[in-house]
């Protein structure tokens, strides 16, 4: 139902007095059916205003491949790298979260391999090129299999800026909001021949939680 | 009706009532609800009055297949840790190109363009792996009506910009188990040149949860 629906029916009964009892009671039923179940601010507060809260990893580098007879590199879901920390700076509702990679090249790089490489991102936005994790207050067990925690392909956990992943989330003010993240080109690209390129290349990686700002109702 | 704010909709509510209980009232005042009806929110400020869900859709529980051979069943067990409601489930594939020999242009873009295309089956390479699942040994979740199938997980799962809508509630320490296969050989031939690694560094199947 829109506004536009229920203006429809004010409007037709103005113009027909002697069904506005039938088209009245139609509106009362669609105002109660969209009291029932719309989502309405958490009690106390209301929405004021749009933010975006930014984690940015300028240059997030690849991390060794994991080696079935090295058990000290870190599988896939894992990372060695330090989270990027948003400081939650007032009480919000966070409503969706997206992200985006570019790959940063060495100026060396000819035609061939630059081709190739900004070939590899077939996800919008690049995200098949790494993984994420979140977590609040150092706490990452957000993401996990119940045992410990895992990061995931950006792919499957956070969408587009057109299409952002959607949450419904709300930190409060002052919380510490860590996001890990993993370069994973040399994952989708590993060279067994003799390395006349790079394996796998660095990434410039920008996580957007999007969300409004909480304010005490009055 | 998205993007009305709730004080309006109670005042426009209470009005009806009013009007709804005076025959004279149903003429006299819909002038007055034109009025309130009109001063409602645009719909372009469902961003700003709507979230689409109401509790949060934060916790993620994951299955991790790594290095996953072709054509061999693989399971893994997720533990639920919270009293959990799953609402949603995505997968994501990481297929590996693999050269012999240092790639020139005409590789590079018959590989690239190929593990391109191989999306058509769905976002994420999903189309490259068949799953399933159960909650412990409570079979039945994807089946045949008969017994436990696996599917293509394009069809069972969705990706990060959607997930596909699940609804259990489980309890802590309840367990689901996920089974995967690689069935890479579905779409790409093992005989044919395609630079592909036959064998998946990573499937990641994600459930989408809000601790209850």
């Amino acid at each position: 139902m829109s506004r536009a629906q229920l203006l429809a029916l004010v409007d037709q009964a103005a113009a027909d007095p002697s069904s506005a009892r039938r088209l009245l009671e139609r509106a009362q039923f669609l105002v109660d059916q969209e009291l029932r179940t719309a989502k309405f601010p958490p009690d106390g507060y209301v929405y004021a205003g749009a933010h975006t809260l930014v984690a940015k990893f300028d240059t997030l580098e690849v991390e060794d491949l994991p080696d079935p007879n090295d058990p000290r590199i870190r599988p896939l879901s894992q990372t060695t790298n330090d989270p990027e920390e948003i400081k939650i700076p007032f009480d919000m509702l966070i409503q969706g979260v997206s992200a985006w990679a570019i790959p940063e090249l060495p100026t060396s790089i000819d035609a061939t391999q630059l081709r190739g490489v900004l070939q590899m991102g077939v996800a919008p936005d690049g995200r098949d090129l790494f993984s994420l994790a979140w977590g609040l207050d150092g706490d990452n067990l957000y993401c996990t299999d119940g045992w410990k925690s895992h990061l995931l392909p950006a792919g499957c956990m956070v969408g587009t800026r057109a299409n952002p992943r959607p949450l419904a989330w709300m930190p409060g003010r002052g919380r510490i909001l860590n996001v890990w993240a993993r370069n994973l080109t040399n994952a989708i690209c590993p060279t067994a021949y003799a390395s006349e390129i790079d394996i796998g290349w660095p990434l410039s990686v920008t996580v957007e939680f999007h969300g409004v700002k909480l304010e005490a109702a009055r | 009706m998205t993007g009305i704010t709730q004080p309006s909709l109670l005042e426009i509510r209470s009005l009806l009532t009013q009007m709804l209980g005076n025959a004279r009232d149903q003429v006299a005042m819909l002038p007055n609800l034109s009025a309130q009806v009109r001063a409602l929110p645009p719909p372009n400020a469902e961003l700003l009055s709507s979230p689409r869900f109401d509790r949060a859709a934060l916790q993620t529980y994951v299955a991790n297949f790594f290095r996953m051979p072709e054509d061999l069943e693989q399971g893994q067990q997720i533990r639920i840790s919270f009293d959990s409601w799953i609402r949603g489930v995505s997968i994501c594939v990481l297929p590996a190109l693999e050269f012999e020999q240092a790639p020139d242009a005409a590789t590079w873009e018959n590989a690239t363009a190929l593990r391109a295309l191989l999306c058509h089956y769905g976002t994420l390479w999903r189309g490259l792996v068949d799953v399933r699942w159960r909650i412990e040994d409570d079979q039945g979740f994807i089946s045949d009506g008969i017994a436990a199938v696996t599917a293509p997980a394009s069809q069972l799962a969705g990706d990060g910009e959607f997930s596909a809508p699940l609804d259990w509630r489980l309890n802590r320490e309840q367990q689901i188990n996920v089974t995967c296969i690689n069935r890479l050989e579905r779409v790409v031939d093992p005989e044919c040149p395609t630079y592909f690694q036959r064998t998946l560094p990573w499937v990641a199947v994600a459930f989408w949860a809000e601790r209850v």
